[in-house]
C-alpha cells in the first residue's frame, strides 16, 4: 500500500478541493488562484485539471453547474459536497502526517542504531 | 481573426477525436472552449497579438491527444449488463411457469396455444423495444417535457372510445396508462423554478390522469397515478427543483393523495365491496368474497417446497391475475420468495442507480419507471397474498400479459437507458432563487415593516 502512505498523488486533487471549499468556481479560475496562492509554483495544466475534476465529480465529491450569464461563454461551476468535504478532511490529516514524518527525517538526522 | 478562431477550435477538435463517446464531446468542448477564451483574453490583456495569444492558449492547455486521452477514460457509457440480464432472466422464468400453470389449469388447447403465444409475442416485441429505448438518447424528451406528457394524456382520452370493456376495463387506455407516471416526471421536469404555479400545474396533470383512470374503472390505475406521482413531486420539491419553500409544498403533496381516498369513502358501496374482498371474504364466499378465499386456501394449503395440499378447484385467470399463488401452490413458498427477491434486488439496484443521477431529467424519469414497476409489483403480491383491498396490477416481467410485458420492458429500457448515460458530462443551469414575497421585513433601522409584497415592490 505504498501509494496510500504517499499522499503526494492525490495532492492537487486537495488543494482544488481546498479552493473549492471557499467558494464555488470555474476551470479557469481555479489554475489562476493556484497560480496566485502559490506565488507562482502550482502552475497546474488545464489539460490537467479537467480530467482530474471530472474525476472528482464521477466520485460525487464535487458536482458541476452552468452559468450562462454570457451566452458566448457558459461557465461550468464546481461546488464541494459534503461528502468532499470529508474527503478533504481526511486528506489534509493524511497530508500533515505525511509532511510531519518528512519533517522529522530532514531536521532529525541521528538514531539510536 | 478567423486563422486564430481556428486555433482553438483545431485544439478543441483534436481533444474531442480521442474521446469515443459521441455523445460527450458537446459538453467537454464547451468547458474546454470556455476556458481557452479566458486564457486569450488574459493574454491580450499582457500586450500579446491575438496570434501569440492563441498560441499561449493553446500551450497552457497542454497536449489535446493526451487530454482528450485522459477525458476519455473518464466519460464513457456505463453498459447496464447486470440490470438487462436480471429481466432477461425474469421474462424467461416467467414464460416457463406461465407454461407450466396453463399445463396445470383445465383450458381448452385453442386457449392455451393463443394465451402462450400472446405472451411470446409480448416478450419479443417488449424485448426489442427495451433495446431500442436503451441505445436511444432519452435526454430528447426533456426537450418538450411538458407537451409530451400533455400529448399522451391526450392520446389516453381519444383511446377511451376505442377501447373494449372486458370485466367492466377499458384496456386499451389501462396499458396506456401505465405510462403516466413517466408522464408527470416530464411534467415536473418542465416546471423547474415555476414555483406553486409549476407545483399546481403538477398537480392538474396528476389529477387529468386520475380521472382518465376512474374513466377506465381502475382503483389500482388511480392509485399508482397518485402514490407515483406526488412522490415525484416530493422528490423534485426537496431537490430544490420547483422554487418552492419544501415544507409547505410537503406538506401539500402529503394531503392531496387524501382526495381519492376521501372519494371512496364518500363512495360508500364501492368501499363496503373493497372490504368485504379483503377483510371479510367469508361475508359474500360465492360472489364478491369468492376469489380472496380460494387464494386464501390455496396458500393455506401451500407446502415450503413442492405441490401444496388443497385441490385448486375453479379459480379463473390461473396465470393471469393469480400468478403468484399459483407458483406458490405449485413449487411451494421457496419458488415465490425467490421471485419476489429476484425482484425487489431489480428495484433495489435501480433504485440505488436512480439516486445517483446528477441530471434532473434522468433522476426524474428512472424514478418514474421504478415507481411504476415498484407499484405494480407490490400491488400484484399483496392481492394474491389474499388481500384484495386494491385489485392487482402486474408481477413486472412475470406474470402473463402481453401489452404489461411491452409497457414493462419499455419502463426497463427507459431505466437503463438513463444509468448507462450516467458518466454525460453534463451540468443544469444553477437554479435561480426565487425571491420569496415577504409580508414582514426588517427594516435596516430596526424597524418592522408589514406590509403586501406588491406595495413594498411599487414602493421601490
Amino acid at each position: 500500500m505504498a501509494r496510500e502512505s504517499n499522499p503526494l498523488g492525490g495532492s492537487t486533487a486537495m488543494l482544488l478541493m481546498k479552493l473549492l471549499e471557499e467558494r464555488d468556481m470555474y476551470g479557469y479560475q481555479m489554475i489562476e488562484e493556484l497560480r496566485r496562492r502559490s506565488d507562482h509554483t502550482f502552475d497546474l495544466k488545464a489539460g490537467t485539471l479537467y480530467p482530474l475534476l471530472h474525476g472528482l465529480e464521477e466520485k460525487g465529491w464535487v458536482t458541476a453547474y452552468l452559468e450562462e450569464e454570457n451566452a458566448a461563454r457558459p461557465r461550468k461551476y464546481y461546488h464541494l459536497t459534503k461528502t468532499g468535504r470529508e474527503q478533504l478532511r481526511e486528506k489534509k490529516e493524511e497530508w500533515s502526517r505525511y509532511a510531519r514524518a518528512v519533517d522529522r527525517v530532514l531536521e532529525g538526522g541521528f538514531s539510536l542504531a | 481573426m478567423p486563422e486564430n478562431r481556428n486555433k482553438i477550435e483545431e485544439y478543441v477538435a483534436e481533444v474531442c477525436e480521442q474521446i469515443r463517446w459521441k455523445r460527450a464531446k458537446e459538453g467537454l468542448a464547451m468547458e474546454l472552449r470556455t476556458h481557452l477564451l479566458d486564457q486569450q483574453d488574459a493574454c491580450l490583456a499582457e500586450g500579446m497579438t491575438e496570434e501569440e495569444a492563441q498560441a499561449e492558449s493553446v500551450r497552457q492547455m497542454g497536449d489535446p491527444v493526451e487530454v482528450g486521452t485522459q477525458l476519455d477514460r473518464v466519460h464513457r457509457p456505463k453498459p447496464q449488463w447486470d440490470l438487462m440480464l436480471l429481466v432477461f432472466g425474469l421474462v424467461v422464468i416467467g414464460l416457463v411457469l406461465q407454461g407450466v400453470l396453463m399445463m396445470e389449469v383445465p383450458y381448452d388447447d385453442v386457449g392455451r396455444v393463443y394465451a402462450m403465444r400472446r405472451s411470446a409475442a409480448g416478450a419479443v416485441l417488449g424485448g426489442v423495444l427495451m433495446l431500442g429505448i436503451y441505445w436511444l438518447d432519452y435526454t430528447i424528451l426533456g426537450r418538450r417535457a411538458p407537451w409530451i406528457c400533455g400529448l399522451w394524456a391526450g392520446v389516453a382520452a381519444i383511446s377511451i372510445p376505442f377501447s373494449h370493456r372486458i370485466n367492466g376495463r377499458l384496456y386499451n387506455t389501462y396499458y396506456l396508462l401505465l405510462l403516466a407516471p413517466v408522464c408527470i416526471a416530464l411534467l415536473v421536469y418542465g416546471m423547474r423554478g415555476k414555483g406553486w404555479k409549476g407545483l399546481l400545474i403538477c398537480w392538474t396533470g396528476i389529477g387529468i390522469f386520475a380521472i382518465e383512470g376512474a374513466v377506465v374503472v381502475s382503483f389500482s390505475m388511480i392509485m399508482l397515478i397518485v402514490f407515483t406521482g406526488n412522490l415525484l413531486i416530493l422528490a423534485a420539491v426537496w431537490r430544490g427543483w420547483l422554487g418552492v419553500p419544501k415544507g409547505a409544498a410537503t406538506g401539500c403533496t402529503l394531503a392531496l393523495p387524501l382526495a381519492p381516498i376521501l372519494w371512496m369513502l364518500l363512495n360508500s358501496a364501492y368501499l363496503s365491496d373493497r372490504l368485504t374482498i379483503a377483510l371479510h371474504p367469508e361475508l359474500d364466499p360465492l360472489g364478491k368474497g369468492f376469489m380472496t378465499i380460494a387464494l386464501r386456501k390455496l396458500l393455506r394449503g401451500a407446502r415450503w417446497m413442492g405441490r401444496g395440499d388443497t385441490a385448486p378447484w375453479k379459480i379463473p385467470n390461473a396465470y393471469d391475475d393469480h400468478f403468484f399463488t399459483w407458483v406458490i401452490h405449485l413449487l411451494g413458498w421457496a419458488a415465490g420468495l425467490a421471485l419476489v427477491a429476484a425482484l425487489v434486488l431489480l428495484l433495489a439496484v435501480a433504485l440505488r442507480r436512480c439516486f445517483r443521477q446528477k441530471g434532473m431529467l434522468g433522476f426524474l424519469l428512472s424514478l418514474a419507471a421504478v415507481l411504476t414497476l415498484g407499484t405494480e409489483a407490490a400491488s400484484y403480491v399483496i392481492y394474491n397474498l389474499g388481500f384484495g383491498f386494491f385489485g392487482a396490477l402486474s408481477l413486472p416481467f412475470l406474470s402473463y400479459g402481453g401489452r404489461y410485458m411491452v409497457v414493462n420492458l419499455a419502463l426497463a429500457g427507459l431505466l437503463m437507458s438513463v444509468f448507462r448515460e450516467e458518466h454525460l458530462p453534463q451540468a443544469q443551469k444553477r437554479e435561480t432563487p426565487r425571491l420569496r414575497r415577504k409580508w414582514i421585513t426588517l427594516r435596516e433601522d430596526g424597524a418592522v415593516v408589514i406590509l403586501p409584497p406588491w406595495v413594498k415592490k411599487a414602493a421601490q
